[in-house]
């Protein structure tokens, strides 16, 4: 990985953030700001995600379980109790934020595959259980949050307001996790994902580390579920804790780069506009086509560029500008970035 | 770095999409009329969002050989929606990029939910032609219409076909045992709520109500529990794997003494259903969509519909929901001219209301009148019912009520499973 | 009474089911040491191959084995060689999603190609039932049982006593010292995953009489069997048999005893529990 100057770093998400700010000044059409917001969710849950699939490399397939509970806990909490959603949102976070601790805890002495299962069952154990009771959640029937437009509703007739919504969530969870990712946390979860033994061996606690990291993850995972069930005004069990989610956060970010602060948000940028457009051209006339074309992405991505695009295409730029380029700068950035070459 | 090639993807894929975008705006024919398709097209509900959408496609090709709407020709703008995200963002795209002012959609509830809710938003018309489940025309949206009836009222109907059945089997209604079995979700739910409501209504008695998870493998519990209450009427809300599940599982576990099946839509209602059960599946009942086998003096049209479908797709309509989808956007045409022709959502809203067709004088057999926005029930069609049919010859006749049975021989009780 | 063991019978013979198309999923994970989350897409495949040799063809749906058989094999081959054992030594993320990726490919694909339509096959063995007393058996379910049990008993012996088998099961025990040992590893790789998915085609044959066919059938039978095979111990062909067996009754007697809806969650509770605290799983058989 080429570590470059902080100044670089923070230049380029200054100007990516003030892009993004200014864009509906440009984007004005209804269709083309939802696809930026769903852009930025994706992003979002993606980015988070990655904390534990990626940084501390303990892939779960069930994180859809806490994305879940946040759009339940906001909704019934709105329906039932009257409480706005502004504050459900924080209550969302928490409960899947306690959940996640108290389900990953036990799980976190299995490895690898084995995990990976038990993230599954416990996704699959949430839904039913969603389902079942009926009295609570509405069962299998759903939500509907009634359409009153509002700040203390959350609930909003144009589409901007949604836009700078995600926008935030996205840009608050890039900024953790490249906190995340230059802290003595970061590190820890690096090693252990590379040798929990040997990380163990140097006194890491890896428990703990792999706990702040699901916490950390679920708890914008749980934020996003809120979101959504603000932004769709309408959830179901088969919806917010379908299983196929799960694997969509975790595709999302192999493809972009696994482990990487940018990886998650270039596959979110990059898939969520080409699965809509595939299923724009695809989809009403061959249906499961898009979706065909999908995993042969997935599997080409894994055979090809196992690191991810942003890995990939990092290579690929300096073996560019080693062709072209003599400069002192240029062979010091090969030089480290050899160290981590597989 | 990292960022910066991140800000070069970004700009690369906002770049395409703007550029889709100027792209996209092709010139606006003026002498056609477009309208949105939103069905689910793959996913696990593509086989009957499918047949949902034939039933508009046939509606669109039917009223262009009339000379379309106003000397102008109608097309369909597709639009797949497998899931409720989907559904939002293709109802966005429908609305925001292809300029449309009227969606046809889309077969599955959840789907409806998601995607009508962002056609109000944007003051477009949804028109509804096949979710049933009730909520959808509970939320006062003003231009939201549904054509087809109510799964309460299929709960409902499933118990007063009952009680009509009783002399037949020789039970008094007050002592036919009924089980109300069902999936459990939003469908499975509203039909067996209701069935279990009106039969308080008539005095009548649920013996044991059932749920499960359409995903499952098993139903030998719900078989046995069966067994073990020996209904003599079973109610069930289920999609295709399960009904096809229960029936074999009631034959491996020898579930007997059933004197009526009454299903209620969903896999009751499929060829492939029938195709699974062969000839046993024959005298089994289902309160649905009115049926192609109509009484052709009580629906005006269904035969032109039969003919068309089969000179359209070279075989029989896999279900009714064709059937419903072609009544129901013919509605929405009727609309469009009663509105003057245009496409201003106001003026086809205006249209639909003003729309008042009796009983008897459409495809369907039902007749249409809009609920106002006002009314609790906005939106939906109030001269909407099912009926029930039942399968014979390995064909569904409808059988009930009479004005619109196809013939007066009902088959009761239940043939014993053809053991060999 | 009477009604209890017609429970358990039902339970055993929807267990004989289950094993059946979990053994597949613990012989690769034994041998290859990959986790084949197409699992399920596989067994779809298997079913729509013995559909359309039955409805095509004509053929019994039993004697169909001799088609589906083989072409699972070859597809299980084909899977290992282009997908698999390029990334053998890749961490485990990638093999998850590899395996993520063929399963999607596979169901969307069999979307395109035979569309959403439920498909089943009408045979005069559904409605042959035999009656023991107050409890009835279903002959294609009993059938089904008993293929199982020979296919495990038939691998078993196999595994044992071939050349072939000791030689995958050496791989199995240690890739090092097997190819040290002259063996081909990486044939060995192709025929596991192979025979994983030809067995496949046995449950695919075997349980069209009795199911139907859709693109997406896969997805629960697959998430059933990881619960089987974890449950039997990882690689273990005999505890995915009984496993089979007893996810069968659990969801047989808590259907009946506890609540419908809710005895898929049962059975993924007890997953958890046993890959928690019985990691090698709940017989603690480890194969030699």
């Amino acid at each position: 990985m080429i570590i470059d100057t902080k100044n670089h770093t923070v230049i380029a998400f200054l100007l990516f953030t003030v892009v993004l700010l200014f864009l509906p000044l440009v984007v004005t059409n209804n269709f083309y700001l939802h696809n930026l917001i769903m852009i930025f969710f994706w992003a979002a849950l993606t980015a988070s995600w990655n904390i534990i699939g990626g940084f501390a490399g303990q892939i779960s397939l069930g994180h859809a379980a806490f994305f879940g509970i946040g759009a339940y806990t906001s909704t019934v909490l709105f329906l039932k109790l009257g409480i706005s959603p502004c504050i459900g949102l924080i209550c969302g976070g928490v409960l899947s934020t306690v959940v996640a601790a108290a389900i990953s805890y036990p799980c976190f002495r299995l490895r690898g595959p084995f995990f990976t299962l038990s993230t599954i069952a416990f996704g699959e154990v949430i839904y039913l259980l969603s389902s079942y009771f009926r009295d609570l959640t509405g069962g299998a029937v759903g939500l509907l949050i009634p359409f009153k437009p509002g700040l203390w509703n959350l609930i909003f007739r144009e589409k901007i307001y949604y836009y700078y919504m995600a926008l935030f969530l996205m840009l608050v969870v890039i900024v953790i996790t490249h906190r995340i990712s230059h802290s003595k946390m970061g590190y820890y979860l690096i090693s252990l994902r590379e040798d929990e033994e040997a990380a163990k061996a140097i006194g890491i606690d890896t428990t703990r580390y792999k706990l702040y990291a699901v916490m950390i993850s679920a708890f914008f995972a749980g934020i996003a579920g809120v979101f959504y069930a603000q932004y769709v005004l309408f959830i179901e069990p088969k919806t917010v804790f379908s299983a196929d989610l799960s694997t969509q956060f975790a595709l999302m970010s192999i493809i972009g780069g696994l482990g990487t602060v940018a990886g998650p948000i270039v596959g979110a940028f990059i898939l969520t506009p080409l699965s809509e457009f595939l299923r724009a051209w695809l989809g009403g006339s061959y249906s499961g086509l898009h979706l065909a074309i999908y995993g042969v992405i997935l599997i080409a991505v894994v055979l090809v560029m196992p690191e991810g695009i942003v890995v990939w295409f990092n290579e690929k730029l300096r073996m560019v500008k080693a062709r072209v380029g003599k400069g002192r700068l240029v062979n010091a950035e090969i030089s480290k970035g050899q160290e981590v070459k597989p | 770095m990292k960022k910066s090639i991140s800000v070069i993807l970004a700009f690369a894929v906002m770049a395409c999409l703007l550029a889709g975008c100027s792209g996209g705006s092709k010139q606006e024919a003026k002498d056609v009329i477009k309208i949105g398709a939103l069905f689910p097209f793959s996913g696990n509900l593509a086989a009957l969002g499918t047949e949902n959408y034939r039933g508009l496609e046939l509606a669109v090709k039917a009223k262009n050989a009339a000379g379309g709407i106003g000397g102008k020709k109608i097309e369909l703008v597709k639009a797949d929606a497998p899931d409720a995200t989907a559904a939002v963002s293709e109802a966005d795209r429908l609305i925001s990029k292809e300029n449309l002012k009227a969606i046809v959609g889309t077969y599955s509830s959840s789907l409806s939910f998601a995607a009508s809710e962002a056609a109000e938003r944007n003051g477009v018309v949804y028109w509804e032609v096949g979710g049933i489940s009730d909520p959808i025309t509970s939320r006062g949206y003003k231009f939201l219409f549904r054509t087809v009836p109510t799964a309460s009222s299929y709960g409902i109907y499933g118990v007063r076909f009952a009680k009509a059945i009783a002399p037949k089997i020789n039970i008094q209604p007050k002592d036919m045992k009924i089980a109300v079995i069902g999936e459990d979700s939003m469908y499975g739910s509203t039909c067996g709520d209701y069935a279990e409501k009106e039969a308080e209504a008539q005095g009548m008695k649920i013996a044991i109500r059932l749920r499960y998870s359409a995903k499952t493998n098993d139903l030998s519990a719900i078989v046995l529990k069966l067994k073990e209450v020996k209904p003599d009427v079973v109610i069930q809300t289920s999609y295709i794997t399960d009904t096809i599940l229960f029936f074999r599982q009631a034959k491996e576990l020898g579930l007997t003494g059933v004197k009526a099946y009454i299903g209620q839509g969903g896999g009751y209602a499929l060829r492939d259903f029938a195709d699974s059960m062969g000839d046993d599946v024959n005298g089994i009942f289902n309160v649905d969509y009115p049926q192609i086998d109509l009484n052709p003096k009580q629906a005006k049209g269904i035969d032109e519909f039969n003919k068309l479908y089969k000179d359209t797709y070279g075989s029989e309509p896999k279900s009714a929901h064709s059937l419903v989808a072609y009544q129901g956007s013919l509605l929405l045409f009727e609309a469009i001219e009663k509105g003057g022709g245009g496409m201003d959502p106001e003026a086809i809203r205006k249209g639909a209301l003003q729309i008042d067709i009796p009983a008897g004088q459409t495809a369907a057999g039902y007749g249409a009148k809009f609920a106002g926005s006002d009314a609790p029930n906005a939106g939906q069609n109030t001269a909407a019912f099912p009926l029930v049919s039942q399968w014979q010859n390995n064909r569904q006749i409808t059988v009930w009520p009479e004005q619109y049975a196809a013939t007066t021989n009902i088959l009761l009780p239940q043939k014993p499973w053809k053991t060999k | 009474m009477n009604q209890f063991l017609q429970i358990i019978v039902s339970g055993i013979l929807l267990g004989g089911i289950y094993s059946l198309i979990s053994i597949g999923l613990t012989l690769i994970f034994g041998i290859v040491k990959v986790i084949n989350f197409a699992h399920g897409e596989f067994l779809m495949i298997a079913m729509y191959l013995a559909f359309w040799s039955v409805s095509l063809l004509n053929m019994d749906p039993y004697l169909s084995v001799v088609l589906v058989v083989p072409a699972m094999f070859v597809l299980g081959v084909a899977t290992q060689k282009v997908v698999i054992n390029p990334i053998l030594k890749a961490p485990d993320v990638m093999q998850i999603f590899a395996t993520v990726g063929v399963g999607l490919v596979l169901q969307n694909m069999a979307l395109f190609l035979w569309k959403a339509d439920y498909r089943t096959i009408l045979t005069p063995y559904q409605s042959i039932n035999f009656e023991l007393g107050p409890v009835v058996f279903s002959f294609p379910r009993l059938a089904t049982f008993v293929l199982a049990m020979l296919v495990s008993i038939g691998f078993f012996y196999y595994l044992k006593h071939s050349f072939t088998g000791k030689a995958l099961r050496s791989v199995s025990q240690n890739r090092e010292a097997a190819l040290l040992m002259g063996i081909d590893v990486n044939r060995m790789y192709l025929i596991a995953f192979g025979l994983g998915a030809a067995c496949l085609g046995f449950a695919g044959c075997l349980l069209l009489p009795v199911y139907y066919v859709f693109p997406s059938v896969g997805t629960y039978f697959g998430i059933t069997s990881f619960v089987v095979v974890v449950l039997g111990g990882m690689g273990n062909m005999k505890g995915a048999f009984l496993g089979g067996l007893l996810i069968g009754l659990v969801e047989s007697v808590s259907g009946v005893y506890v609540d419908s809806t809710l005895k898929e969650a049962i059975y993924f509770i007890l997953f958890i529990l046993v890959l928690l605290f019985k990691p090698n799983g709940l017989f603690g058989i480890r194969e030699s």
